[in-house]
C-alpha cells in the first residue's frame, strides 16, 4: 500500500472533501454517498483505490451485530498521507457555486 | 369506455407494485450476493457485512434495490481494479528507477525511455551502444 497514487478526478475530490470535514469519526460509504450524491457503484471502487493507495483508512464500527440486529458499518477516514495528498491535489482546484471545478 | 379502461389500468398497475414490492426484498439480496461472488475472495467477508449494512441505512424497499444493484457494478470495478493493481504491481521491480542498474540495457530503453537511460552507468550505455548500434 501506499505508493499506487489515484488518479484525482471530480468523485475522488468529493469523496476527499466529504472526509476531511469528519476527520475523526470517519464516515461509512453510505453517508458518504447521501453527502455527495454519488452512487454505489462509483463510490466503493473510489474507497477501494484510496484505501489501497494508502490515503485511507477504514475500521468497523463498535457494535454488536446480534445485539443491534443489523450488520456492522465501516467508517472511512483520511490518514496522515491522505491529508497531505489531498492538500496538494486540492491546490489546483477551486470552488465555485458550490462545485469543485480545476482552476486553468 | 374510458371510465373502464382507467380503471383497469389502475388496477393493473395496483396489482404490478404490489408484486415488484413483494419481491423487492429477494431481489436486494439475490442482487448482494450476486456483488459479493464477483469480489476477489479477500474482500467478500469484509465487503459483504459492509455493502448489507450500507443497504439497510436506505428506507425503503426499491431505494435498497436500486443500492443492492449498484454494487454489483461496484464489485466489477472493484474485481478489475484489482486485477490491474496486482499486475502492475508483478511490473514494478522491472520498470522501477531503483533497480536501473541490474536491468539489461535494452530493457531500460524499451520502457523508460532515452531521460531515465541517460541516467545509466557508463557500462549500461556501452552496452545499449553494443545493443542499439548508437549512444541512449
Amino acid at each position: 500500500m501506499g505508493n499506487d497514487a489515484p488518479r484525482i478526478t471530480g468523485p475522488t475530490l468529493k469523496v476527499i472533501s466529504q472526509l476531511m470535514a469528519a476527520p475523526l469519526k470517519g464516515m461509512s460509504g453510505s453517508e458518504v454517498s447521501k453527502e455527495t450524491g454519488l452512487s454505489s457503484g462509483t463510490l466503493y471502487p473510489l474507497l477501494f483505490r484510496l484505501e489501497k493507495a494508502g490515503w485511507l483508512s477504514s475500521e468497523w464500527e463498535t457494535l454488536n451485530p446480534s445485539e443491534a440486529g443489523r450488520p456492522r458499518k465501516r467508517f472511512y477516514t483520511l490518514t496522515g498521507h491522505g491529508v497531505r495528498e489531498a492538500t496538494e491535489a486540492f491546490k489546483d482546484v477551486a470552488h465555485v457555486n458550490g462545485r469543485l471545478v480545476w482552476e486553468s | 369506455m374510458g371510465i373502464v379502461t382507467t380503471l383497469a389500468v389502475a388496477v393493473a398497475a395496483k396489482l404490478i407494485a404490489d408484486e415488484l414490492k413483494a419481491s423487492a426484498p429477494s431481489v436486494t439480496q439475490r442482487a448482494l450476493k450476486t456483488a459479493v461472488s464477483i469480489l476477489p475472495q479477500d474482500l467478500r467477508v469484509r465487503l459483504s457485512e459492509e455493502w448489507a449494512a450500507d443497504v439497510q441505512s436506505y428506507r425503503g424497499e426499491f431505494a435498497q434495490s436500486l443500492r443492492a444493484v449498484g454494487l454489483c457494478w461496484a464489485a466489477v470495478q472493484i474485481q478489475f481494479a484489482s486485477k490491474t493493481l496486482a499486475r502492475y504491481r508483478s511490473t514494478e521491480p522491472v520498470l522501477a528507477p531503483t533497480s536501473t542498474k541490474t536491468r539489461p540495457a535494452r530493457t531500460l530503453l524499451e520502457h523508460m525511455g532515452r531521460e531515465i537511460a541517460e541516467e545509466c552507468t557508463d557500462s549500461e550505455r556501452a552496452a545499449c551502444r553494443g545493443i542499439l548500434g548508437k549512444p541512449p
